[in-house]
């Protein structure tokens, strides 16, 4: 019924799908302790993932791409602290907002400039292919960026545990006043946060290129901005429980491309195993319930 | 009132960042302005559009104002409306020579309607019950939907040769009137917001409501009890944005297409916030904005730019009026201790 060959596959590509949306949640997880509740992650992604396709198909170089795809996540990170920090405007509407922006800027830039071309991808750790052990073989398949992931889950895991950063972003969300009365700046800390928010999501949609076709489909993310909202209180803003959840809902999200491979999966169709991840988000959220955000999120600092 | 100066800075700094954005596409402001004029109002045709886009902002807009009033986030309007309009496509090839036509028809609106409040009410019961927040529950609502109206198309009841579902029975479909300043959905749009604006400002649940919005606390201790209120907010909200997704099937599209939404759900958040949650001011705005909606279809033609591009307008008004406090939200006191 289920064989090693399937099982392959599927973690295969359940790693693959992890790395974008962990890299979105290590950022917003830094972002909602700090008491800024960015919801613009998704246009943060969606920006991120055109500028990767247009640098890379227009200099055909995947590292400037890249590169790109950090400029953009700072130009995204500096409109919203404009929205949030410096005019301190509703975090979920301005942030839904920001997403609408981005979502109709990508897609008119995206048919002006590159209706359906192909950019250079990452290429996958092809030298371990020819073994038998199947924990090898899933290795294989991945690329780069899961490097770049799990050194980036070293930083936040650092920069939130063990720094004086990572206190000041706690008390932020917690008690914006002790921040305040204690003499430091908070905006300057909700600011340092919010960059990396914006920063991590346009990288991992760049990452979300660069391993598919290297191409830009409009509304590529598919959501999966939101999903990383979800994640992020599901794991109580705890790096390593972000990237275990994140697994898992890229497991789920797995099962619409493998699903066909097996008799008893395809019985039900690839388009409702597609609404799967996000059904699974709310069952989860009912599951953990009162998770409490940190107490100062999505209000702005009264003057 | 209208000119006030912060009214004024925001409409200039928007028509200056979207010159920007259209030059560097390579096109002229002033060409887009033109074919947003003659694409939106520029004949009957696009007139008729309009008229009938207005009327599903304005339900899409309401399905915001209802909550938003009381402090709740239902981000969803997206999503319910689909699944409004793929209950309403479903039941209207189902429904066909089965039961007299009025029995079937309101029996397509009734169970549309229920489909679209009962899901944003799920919603609802579980911030209340569980705690779970309405933000992600709603947003996730919206993919659902899409998840679900992609399996109806392809598998469930396919059309022969082209993307959408079997088309609804004939005596379904609201015809067109003799004026088309008369445009059914325009019609009922409007009467949805001037019922809402008597139950926001002249019943008990409208009162309480509000209360909730400005102060839960003093709403609490007055014997309010916000978790009914929330289901029975989300109830409304969810049931208004999915009968503008039926009204979309039975007057527009009489079937169910992908990606059938120019993002109606999102642009109704945006007409709500721009007529600071006041349903009567929902009427000119909506009107506005299926203006921008409309004429951006035209844009392609004529200029050569995606009409993706009316949704940057639009984000780009809503932006710059709250960036110069034209829209505000207020926040209780203390909060931030």
């Amino acid at each position: 019924m289920v064989d090693s060959i399937f099982i392959i596959a599927w973690l295969a590509i359940s790693i693959q799908l992890m790395v974008p949306i962990s890299i979105t949640c290590f950022g917003e997880l830094i972002c909602e302790k700090s008491g800024t509740l960015n919801i613009g992650v998704e246009g943060c992604m969606l920006l991120g993932a055109f500028s990767t396709a247009f640098t890379g198909i227009y200099t055909g170089s995947i590292i400037l791409g890249f590169f790109a795809g950090i400029a953009t996540g700072v130009l995204c990170g500096l409109c919203l602290t404009l929205l949030y920090l410096v005019r301190n405007m509703d975090q979920i509407v301005s942030g839904l907002m920001f997403n609408l922006f981005a979502f109709g800027l990508a897609g008119a830039l995206h048919s002006s400039f590159l209706s359906g071309q192909m950019g250079p991808t990452l290429k996958s750790f092809g030298f371990l292919s020819t073994t038998n052990n199947p924990i090898l073989q899933i290795i294989s398949q991945q690329n780069i960026s899961l490097i770049y992931m799990l050194l980036l889950f070293v930083f936040v895991l650092l920069v939130v545990n063990k720094t004086w950063l990572g206190l000041h972003i706690k008390a932020a969300g917690e008690r914006p006043l002790a921040i305040v009365s204690s003499g430091k700046n908070i905006l300057l800390i909700r600011f340092i946060a919010l960059m990396i928010c914006s920063i991590l999501a346009a990288s991992a949609g760049s990452i979300l290129v660069a391993s598919s076709s290297g191409g830009f489909v409009p509304g590529m993310t598919a959501g999966r901005g939101f999903i990383a909202l979800g994640i992020v209180v599901l794991a109580r803003w705890n790096p390593l429980s972000a990237l275990f959840i994140s697994f898992i809902f890229a497991l789920i999200q797995a099962l619409q491309f493998v699903g066909n491979q097996n008799d008893l999966l395809s019985t039900v169709s690839p388009h409702l195993w597609n609404a799967l991840p996000y059904i699974a988000v709310i069952g989860l959220l009912v599951a953990i319930k009162g998770a409490e955000y940190p107490k100062a999120v999505g209000i702005p600092l009264k003057k | 009132m209208l000119f006030d100066k912060k009214i004024i800075f925001s409409l200039v700094s928007t028509i200056c960042i979207l010159s920007l954005i259209i030059l560097s596409l390579g096109v002229n402001p002033l060409d887009v302005l033109v074919a947003l004029l003659k694409g939106s109002v520029g004949n009957n045709y696009f007139l008729k559009q309009t008229l009938m886009t207005s009327g599903i902002l304005m339900l899409t807009a309401l399905a915001a104002v209802i909550p938003f009033s009381a402090r709740l986030w239902n981000l969803g309007a997206e999503g319910q409306m689909i699944l409004g309009a793929a209950t309403a496509s479903y039941l209207g090839v189902f429904l066909v020579d089965r039961m007299p036509v009025p029995l079937s028809f309101g029996t397509i609106i009734l169970f549309s309607f229920l489909t679209g409040a009962l899901i944003s009410s799920f919603c609802g019961f579980l911030k209340v019950k569980f705690n779970a927040s309405e933000v992600v529950s709603t947003l996730m609502v919206n993919f659902i939907a899409l998840s679900v109206s992609a399996w109806m198309i392809f598998e469930l009841i396919p059309a022969k040769m082209v993307q959408r579902t079997i088309s609804i029975g004939k005596e379904f479909r609201i015809k067109d009137p003799v004026s088309i300043y008369l445009n059914p959905v325009f019609i009922v749009g409007m009467l949805c917001c001037l019922l809402l604006y008597v139950i926001m400002t002249r019943t008990k649940y409208g009162f309480q409501t509000r209360a909730m919005g400005s102060n839960i606390y003093a709403s609490k201790l007055s014997g309010i009890n916000p978790s009914v209120i929330t289901v029975i907010t989300f109830f409304f909200a969810g049931g208004f944005a999915a009968l503008a997704g039926t009204l979309i099937i039975l007057a527009r599209d009489f079937s169910l297409l992908l990606n059938f939404s120019s993002n109606y759900g999102y642009l109704g958040i945006g007409v709500a916030l721009v007529a600071r949650l006041n349903p009567l001011a929902v009427i000119p705005i909506a009107f506005i904005f299926a203006m921008l909606s409309v004429g951006s279809n035209s844009l392609q033609a004529i200029t050569g730019i995606s009409p993706m591009i009316g949704n940057v307008f639009v984000a780009m008004l809503v932006l710059s009026l709250m960036f110069f406090k034209v829209i505000r939200f207020k926040y209780p006191e203390n909060i931030n201790g």
